[in-house]
């Protein structure tokens, strides 16, 4: 290559090197200015990087192409006689003269590109960094910029622990400093939520959080320790500097402790641990009215529609309905855990579930009521929180109800409800009489001897009462035989029903068996010690009268079953009005009728009364002690000694220190109800506390804090100091002469 | 005629008189060599003349002149320019004077025959320089703020502090805020027409001490727009010693003695079991049986607490000890009511009533019921109602002496108690037993008669004492010099000047009794001084004869005749010795 192009393509790389050039001094003009101003390393190399990249879109000096170089020459050398472009074609293509024009321009390039330079603004970039440089030292021998620095500053110093000296004398000694801290919240692992590192030590976790500290001091350093609510806790020492793990548990301040070589004890700043409860998910049921009523010809359908959230997580949710059935005392209940209808996934902050509930799949019928509510548990560990809906009822009305009633005159309702039966069976049996002529011989049988079973039926429950429990032996074989096994039946379910209620006394495992065996033999002389309700003349039920009078009884009722067995309900008939007869009479005469009466009081002889010696009455002394308990007391003194000291009426002594330091433990009581509201006013404590925040603004916001928290003064009267005036004495005096 | 006339060069007549006889003598001695005796007389008369014209030009001779038409306009704070500028128009020639209390403008006014006042006027410790000056004075209109304040400067801890007073031309929807020392607000007003309104804020201080609360004006929305302290004295209440006499245990005084006992009062209880026997019950005191009421005994107690059953059937003697212990010592008594109390008629009760068949009552603060025995009482001379929750017939205390007894027609209070409503029942009983209690002695009562102190001007206070020596010293030990009243030795009055801002103290020499004044800045409470000075300037101005005075004036005399008069004896003495040498 000639040297003309070789020349021409120097300078054309001179060019760019010098735009480069350019560009590089303005932008480290702006990062000196940059650096001076926030004195941050990183804010300087940003700045770098990004005015750099802005100079070079506006200057391009990639742009810069040969041909623009050749212009530049042809305008700038004479000598090239706009023949630069030459150069830069291929020599072949050029014709004779342009060949020769070439070789001229390029033996005068050679001589002269040397002497001119490239256009730059070299000069022009150099005199700007110095100036930007300039500017920069000046504004920060001036501190400008010392506010908005202060504030940048103080955010990033407002979270790192700082420690202070708890005896103002060790000012001189070096006080260590945390260069790292660490903290980090792990939270329990149902909440999803990980290990979070934060800056700020004044800490809200979850309760049952796990709180980490790692610190790191510059110098070293010995017996670090937590100081939690006045419990001490030493920081374990690792390899990266000292660590501690807490779990929180409960609301409360921390602060570190440490001593340096020196033996000069450090403390922090007071930092608040606040616990957040995880709150029990929250049930919203949706658009139910409280009670719902169904008649029983409705679509019995309740549509449920809730809404279920929780903080962290919902666990599980389900309904819990529960059906009751009849009333008074012969209500049951049955409960049953339904799920929605859609599958609820572990862990789901909020969820809406539906679920309809069908009363008739329930099995509800008339009268019955549905009782049912939501229950819900989140995550939380150990143990979950329980929430529960309010509960909601659905009924479907009873058109006939049944009225439950006692009778106001028996103390003890003795009769059981069987003794109604013979009165509907006689009605039965005078309906059936009646029908006779409409219906069939073999319905009229069956109906027959149905009432006479019902007949049976009583009379084994009158025989009850009796002792009568082997009754049924005692029935006729061909009635029995009759309908033997739908009796066998019967009678045993009586027995089994029996057996819950009685004592079974005639069973195989009788309690004294071999005593009764003998017993038996010899005249039972235990006999007047026992109740014996095997035999029927010793059963106590009833008295003897009574006795007799339902033995009677129940052998008509034997009549009256016989004919309605024969099918011949109007000869059952009159023992039927018999049996109801002396059914009647013997409830009467258990009726226990209670005469009332007034208390008659002994009467008292006259001349008697009001003569009681009270030679034995002494006077009676008591002498007690009453602590008068104010729990403020502490805080009222320190408010009362802010005071003073912020009128400068005296100076911070040793005594204050103690004052001080009771205001603080009695404000910490407060404080652990609401951590953040006090926190500062405790801290501000502390600092006059350890000396390093004694000064008017801190009297001041110290006092502020405390008056804001002391609570009402109670109301308790008390005697004022007044001087009393002579004059005042003789006016009042006076006036009493006018009364 | 010669009284009229002085010299302007006072100081100066005797040098010159010296040096005018020594120039004579001089002369005549000079005279008397050249032997002109032709001329000598003549020329000595001539150069005394001479010597004397020009001893006078020196001296500047005055007479005096009386004069009866010179006016001034005395600008004081505030002033209307556009008063003063009509004035100035008026009154041609009227001099102006700029009054400042720390100058001194007693010359200027020497020479004035009347004065007008413009502006909110002269401070009343400089109203004795207008003494002898006719003065009109042209008030300035109402300032704008707080005009009237009135507040409980002392008050013991549990009661209110009342701070009332009308705040003129306020703006619209501004906020008057009562704050603690740190300002926070305790109690506020929204001040909603832009007119006079008159205001009534309490609160009750939590802490016993010194403390300058504040009376803040905010804006709608919050900024404040000025401040002005209140500087209070809260005192603690001392404990009571109280006996209470029952002749049969009640619940009342069952509850009433628990509260007082866990008050930390000492309380002795001795309710009658039977005939000459009692039970004792002895609370934060040491056991003292009392069977007789003896004046010892009775001195010992602050407050008697008393069925109506025990007290009416006490003997003739113990009663009248009772009496006089209550008129001569102060002991309260507390009489229970009972329906004996309100049926009796005997013409020594104490309180006389009337039925009013109403058997509840509402506090009205609490909105508490409560029952009533249905009587209410009755107008008498010493009976005074004693304010309960603002209902104000239910208790009253009759004035004996030094001393109080009072009663009320509250039924079992103590059920305030068991439904859960103790701040009600604390602050019944604790009205009542404030008002009754002995009060503690107390050698001196100080008095401050300068409303709003402030440094450098003049403090005024007064003490009232049963000492039989006083002394009084400030914060710097110096003596403070009292004026004892003619007619009640006991009472003084004296004036100090405080030097510093804030709480200042005065002291009684020999004794812990002090007593503390809080001096303002500048700037506090602007208006309620200008107020005040309005009100104190057009009392004292109001009655002014508005006739001019008359004022003799030194008028300096013109010295053109004693200027030529020296001119042409100068020029004969210089002419005379040519004439002679010619002649």
């Amino acid at each position: 290559m000639e040297s003309g192009k070789l020349h021409l393509m120097k300078f054309h790389r001179r060019w760019q090197i010098l735009s480069y050039a350019e560009a590089v001094l303005y932008a480290v003009g702006i990062v000196v200015l940059f650096y001076l101003v926030s004195k941050n390393l990183w804010v300087g190399i940003l700045s770098f990087v990004v005015s750099m990249v802005i100079i070079l879109v506006i200057k391009k000096p990639w742009k810069h192409s040969l041909a623009t170089t050749g212009n530049y020459i042809d305008t700038h050398i004479d000598e090239a006689s706009f023949s630069t472009g030459l150069l830069l074609q291929p020599e072949d293509s050029l014709s004779n003269l342009a060949k020769l024009q070439r070789y001229k321009v390029s033996e005068e390039l050679t001589k002269r590109l040397g002497a001119i330079q490239p256009p730059n603004k070299l000069k022009q970039a150099v005199l700007v960094m110095l100036g930007l440089v300039l500017l920069g030292v000046v504004v920060q021998k001036l501190d400008l910029f010392k506010s908005v620095e202060s504030v940048l500053r103080n955010s990033a110093n407002e979270t790192q622990i700082q420690f202070v000296a708890t005896d103002s004398i060790s000012d001189k000694s070096v006080i260590p400093k945390i260069f790292s801290q660490d903290i980090s919240v792990t939270y329990p692992s149902y909440t999803r939520k990980g290990t979070i590192v934060v800056s700020n030590p004044n800490i809200k976790a979850i309760a049952g959080a796990t709180v980490q500290w790692l610190l790191e001091f510059d110098n070293p350093v010995q017996e670090v320790y937590l100081d939690r609510m006045g419990e001490l806790i030493p920081l374990q020492k690792g390899e990266k500097g000292y660590r501690i793990q807490q779990v929180v548990s409960e609301s409360g301040f921390y602060n570190f402790k440490f001593k340096n070589e020196e033996g000069i004890e450090f403390t922090s700043d007071l930092f608040s641990l606040e616990a957040i409860p995880d709150n029990p998910p929250e049930i919203e049921i949706l658009g139910l009215e409280q009670y719902t009523y169904f008649d029983f010809s409705d679509t019995k359908i309740v549509e449920l529609q809730s809404a279920i959230t929780d903080d962290y997580g919902i666990d599980e949710a389900y309904i819990i309905a529960t059906v009751s059935k009849g009333s008074g005392e012969s209500v049951k209940f049955r409960e049953e855990k339904l799920n929605f209808k859609e599958t609820i996934s572990k862990g789901v902050k909020s969820v809406k579930a539906k679920k309809t509930l069908d009363l008739n799949a329930l099995k509800m019928e008339l009268g019955d009521e549905l009782y049912f509510y939501i229950e819900a548990f989140d995550e939380k560990q150990p143990k979950r929180n329980v929430a529960r809906s309010e509960t909601y009822f659905a009924v479907i009305k009873d058109t006939v109800s049944e009225q439950f009633g006692v009778e106001g005159t028996l103390g003890v309702d003795q009769m059981p409800d069987y003794f109604r039966s013979q009165r509907q069976l006689i009605i039965d049996t005078e309906k059936l009489i009646k029908d006779k002529p409409s219906i069939t011989s073999k319905e009229f049988k069956s109906r027959s001897n149905e009432l006479g079973f019902d007949q049976k039926a009583l009379r084994l429950k009158y025989g009850q009462f009796m002792g009568d429990e082997s009754e049924m032996e005692e029935a006729p074989a061909e009635i029995k035989s009759d309908e033997q096994g739908e009796d066998h039946d019967h009678a045993e379910d009586q027995e089994n029903i029996l057996k819950e209620y009685s004592h079974d006394h005639d069973g195989d495992n009788e309690h004294n068996l071999v005593a009764a065996e003998k017993a038996e033999e010899a005249e039972d002389p235990l006999h007047d010690y026992l109740h014996n309700h095997d035999d029927p003349e010793e059963s106590t039920l009833f008295e003897e009268s009574l006795k007799t009078k339902l033995r009677k009884a129940l052998n008509i009722m034997w009549d009256a079953e016989l004919h309605l067995r024969l099918n011949e309900p109007e000869k059952s008939l009159p023992f039927q009005y018999d049996a109801l007869t002396l059914i009647q009479e013997i409830k009467n005469s258990a009726r226990i009728y209670v005469h009332r009466i007034g208390f008659d009081p002994p009467p008292i002889k006259e001349e008697n009364r009001l003569t009681g010696t009270i030679k034995e009455i002494e006077n009676y002394r008591k002498n007690e002690t009453k602590e008068v308990e104010n729990p403020f007391e502490a805080l009222e003194n320190a408010v009362a000694r802010l005071e003073q000291l912020i009128q400068q009426e005296s100076t911070f002594n040793e005594a204050d220190n103690a004052l001080f330091t009771a205001a603080g433990n009695e404000l910490g009581q407060l404080a652990i109800v609401n951590p953040s509201k006090y926190l500062q006013v405790l801290q501000g404590l502390k600092r006059i506390e350890n000396n390093t925040g004694r000064t008017m603004n801190n009297y001041k916001f110290v006092q502020k804090g405390l008056l804001s928290a002391l609570p009402k003064t109670p109301q308790i009267p008390g005697a004022k100091k007044e001087y009393i005036d002579e004059i005042n004495s003789l006016f009042l005096k006076q006036l009493e002469v006018y009364d | 005629m010669i009284d009229g006339f002085s010299f302007l060069q006072k100081e100066l007549i005797i040098p010159i008189l010296l040096c005018g006889l020594v120039v004579f003598n001089i002369y005549v001695w000079k005279e008397w060599q050249t032997k002109q005796r032709g001329r000598f007389v003549v020329n000595s008369i001539v150069a005394l003349i001479t010597i004397l014209a020009l001893g006078i030009l020196i001296l500047e001779p005055t007479k005096e002149v009386e004069i009866n038409d010179s006016q001034a306009l005395v600008l004081t704070d505030n002033y209307n320019a556009v008063v003063k500028d009509s004035l100035l128009n008026y009154y041609k020639g009227i001099k102006v004077l700029d009054y400042n209390p720390v100058k001194l403008i007693r010359k200027e006014l020497d020479s004035l025959t009347n004065v007008i006042v413009l502006g909110d006027g002269i401070e009343p410790y400089d109203f004795y320089l207008f003494d002898s000056i006719p003065t009109t004075y042209i008030p300035n209109a109402a300032p704008m703020g707080v005009t009237r304040l009135n507040y409980t400067e002392q008050l013991v801890l549990g009661c209110e502090l009342k701070v009332s007073g009308s705040y003129s031309t306020p703006i619209e929807k501004s906020f008057l805020v009562l704050q603690d020392s740190r300002s926070n607000g305790l109690d506020s007003i929204q001040l909603i027409e832009n007119k006079n309104v008159d205001f009534n804020l309490t609160t009750r201080p939590k802490v016993a001490g010194a403390y300058v609360y504040q009376l803040a004006v905010k804006d709608s929305v919050g900024v404040i727009l000025e401040t002005n302290p209140i500087p209070i004295k809260v005192l603690k209440k001392e404990p009571l010693r109280v006996l209470i006499l029952n002749t049969f245990p009640t619940f009342e005084t069952k509850y009433l003695k628990n509260f007082l006992a866990e008050s930390g009062h000492e309380v002795i209880v001795r309710s009658q079991l039977t005939k000459g026997k009692y039970k004792f019950e002895y609370f934060n005191t040491p056991t003292q049986p009392v069977y007789q009421f003896t004046d010892v005994v009775l001195q010992n107690f602050d407050i008697v607490i008393t069925d109506s059953e025990t007290y009416m059937s006490l003997g003739k003697s113990a009663k009248s000890r009772f009496e006089k212990s209550i008129a001569e010592h102060g002991l309260g008594l507390f009489i229970q009511p009972s329906d004996f109390l309100f049926n009796t008629r005997s013409s020594d009760a104490y309180f006389k009533f009337k039925s009013d068949r109403i058997n509840t009552v509402i506090l009205p603060i609490y909105a508490a019921e409560t029952e009533k025995y249905p009587y209410q009482f009755d107008e008498q001379l010493l009976v005074e109602p004693i304010d309960l929750d603002g209902v104000s017939n239910l208790a009253a205390y009759r004035q004996m002496g030094n001393g109080k007894i009072a009663t009320t027609s509250l039924l079992s209070s103590y059920q305030l108690l068991l439904n859960g409503k103790s701040e009600v029942y604390h602050g019944v009983w604790t009205t009542i037993l404030d008002k009754i209690a002995k009060k503690k002695g107390q050698a001196v009562s100080w008095e401050s008669n300068t409303k709003i102190p402030r440094k450098d001007e003049p403090f005024h206070f007064e003490v009232r004492t049963n000492l039989e020596e006083l002394g009084v010293i400030n914060e710097d030990s110096i003596s403070v010099s009292l004026v004892q009243k003619a007619l009640l030795p006991s009472h003084y009055s004296g004036t100090v000047y405080p030097k510093k801002i804030g709480w200042n103290t005065l002291q009684v020499e020999n004794d812990s009794t002090d007593f503390s004044y809080y001096v303002f800045e500048k700037n506090d409470w602007k208006a309620l001084t200008s107020t005040m000075i309005i009100a104190a300037n057009k009392k004292q101005f109001a009655n002014e004869t508005q006739k001019n005075r008359t004022v003799f004036v030194d008028r300096p005399v013109s010295q053109l005749l004693f200027y030529i008069l020296f001119l042409l004896g100068v020029g004969w003495l210089w002419l005379s010795p040519k004439l002679a040498a010619e002649g």
